[in-house]
């Protein structure tokens, strides 16, 4: 590990360390993390998008396909909106993207997202194994009863009321399922960065820290 | 003690709870047990299945915010991939930094490792704009889309270019994903129109609403955050960092769930306390 390597190190573990000190309380550090972020984003994504015009616009465009500057010009209209006398053009470019992004979405997405869908509801429960047609079997009500649930043309009342009843019940399972993925993944994100900040050289950065947390407690109790 | 003045707790000591419960067991791994499921083997299997010399799309699309649940994942699969003679080619359609942390994997896993060729074995083709009319256009025809790999260098001279065309030349797409619309996406211009295989994994937040592509068979298997990383990490005996955050994972639940219950408690306190009397329990 070079020096550099290390400066570098304890550069992002420092960060790392300001923006959780959030947790503890707002302070200038974290202000100072955020704002770093933020710009080193927004930097790069903006480099990122100046590379992608010139190679994907600009380039074809030196090499004689003339028709890429029908792309530049529906590009460069995209600012029109920052004058208020050119402000409708904008809506040029904007009704291309969304058609062509509708068009190309439907295309596909009936088959991808509804056919298979439905095909896939179509289970036996005549299967060798039983848990197999339990599941199957939980599937079909399942599926069935949350439909029912978004049915609004008639009033949830008689027979209808148990079966919405079901599909509830069957909504709120499912929302207990993602919020313990997303339980889950956040955990996962704080991990990474303590096996980050816990790995050499990077722990030094945390004494400091703790010793900042110190400080300020027995500030704070020196001044109450 | 009151039931209720569990809901007047500190939350800063529950900040600390779930603190020790990560640091601990990075600092003194426990060893839980991992059971590989279904779904991992399913994953590793469409791996496997592509055939000698076959090429594999492998699309990071994700930012900074999510490397903690995808950069593990990833280099999983590099590992994978490259213990094979499959020709992977890496493009993002999500913004920023993707090819850059496609760096940082490769960085890690390293292509002499495994005696790999870069323009041969492997690309980096950057990030591509678009969405959905880029992936639409890359499936359609490669070659008319992508004129450069992210360094610059034209692909007419990239060797492992030559029999990449079109989606139908895609043996497995396997799609990394921090967005819920990026599987849906390949499904729709790569696996409906073209027939091409998807796999990949995701970050938990998504992983719900993506499960019954995997039960109707449209994806071959999802990997679900870092678990799903650690899974595949032990199946193809290559254990790397989310092996290890696992047992943290594990403690970390059990302090949610007493949390929860703790929670629930107190909640359960204020409702049994009599209207203007001391309710002592």
């Amino acid at each position: 590990m070079t020096s550099y390597d290390v400066a570098l190190s304890l550069l992002a573990s420092g960060l790392v360390l300001m923006i959780l000190s959030f947790l503890y309380r707002e302070s200038g550090w974290f202000s100072f993390a955020e704002h770093i972020v933020v710009g080193g984003l927004s930097g790069y994504g903006a480099a990122i998008g100046i590379k992608n015009v010139y190679y994907q616009g600009l380039t074809p465009l030196a090499q004689g396909q003339f028709w890429y500057i029908l792309a530049i010009i529906a590009g460069l209209l995209l600012f029109a909106g920052l004058f208020k006398t050119l402000a409708w053009w904008v809506r040029v470019p904007t009704a291309i993207m969304i058609g062509t992004g509708i068009g190309l979405n439907m295309r596909a997405a009936v088959e991808t997202q509804v056919t298979a869908q439905l095909i896939d509801t179509v289970r036996s429960i005549n299967t060798a194994s039983l848990t197999t047609n339990i599941n199957n079997l939980i599937i079909v009500i399942g599926v069935c009863c949350v439909i029912m649930f978004f049915f609004f043309s008639t009033e949830s009342k008689g027979a209808l009321k148990p079966v919405g009843i079901v599909g509830r019940y069957f909504l709120m399972i499912s929302l207990g399922s993602s919020f313990a993925y997303a339980v889950m993944g956040r955990t996962s994100l704080m991990i990474a960065r303590f096996q980050d900040l816990l790995s050499y050289p990077n722990y030094y950065t945390i004494f400091l820290a703790v010793a900042l947390v110190l400080y300020d407690i027995l500030k704070q109790r020196k001044t109450s | 003690m009151k039931l209720e003045t569990l809901l007047k707790i500190d939350s800063r000591w529950i900040f600390l709870a779930f603190l020790l419960a990560v640091a601990i067991p990075i600092i003194r791994p426990i060893g839980l047990p991992l059971k590989i499921s279904e779904n991992t083997k399913q994953v590793y299997d469409a791996v496997e299945s592509v055939p000698d010399g076959g090429i594999v799309v492998l699309t990071p699309d994700f930012s900074y915010d999510n490397t903690g649940e995808l950069l593990p994942m990833l280099e999983t699969f590099l590992n994978h991939l490259f213990t094979k003679n499959i020709k992977v080619v890496s493009v993002s359609y999500y913004g920023a930094a993707s090819p850059l942390l496609m760096e940082t994997a490769m960085k890690s896993v390293g292509l002499e490792t495994y005696g790999k060729e870069y323009g041969v074995d492997f690309v980096n083709l950057g990030y591509i704009a678009g969405d959905e009319t880029a992936v639409a256009a890359f499936g359609a025809d490669v070659h008319a889309l992508v004129k450069v790999d992210h360094y610059g260098t034209p692909i007419s001279e990239l060797t492992i270019m030559e029999n990449l065309r079109s989606a139908e030349d895609i043996d497995l797409e396997i799609s990394l994903s921090a967005g819920m619309n990026y599987p849906e996406l390949y499904l729709r211009q790569w696996q409906t129109t073209f027939g091409t295989k998807v796999t990949g994994g995701s970050v938990g937040l998504i992983y719900a609403p993506l499960i019954p592509y995997i039960s109707s068979g449209q994806l071959l298997g999802y990997l679900p955050s870092m678990r799903g990383a650690a899974e595949y990490e032990l199946l193809s005996r290559k254990p790397a960092s989310a092996i290890v955050g696992m047992d943290s994972q594990s403690l970390v639940h059990l302090v949610f769930i007493a949390a929860i219950i703790l929670c629930n408690i107190g909640v359960l306190g204020s409702y049994l306390k009599p209207e203007g009397g001391e309710d002592e329990t």
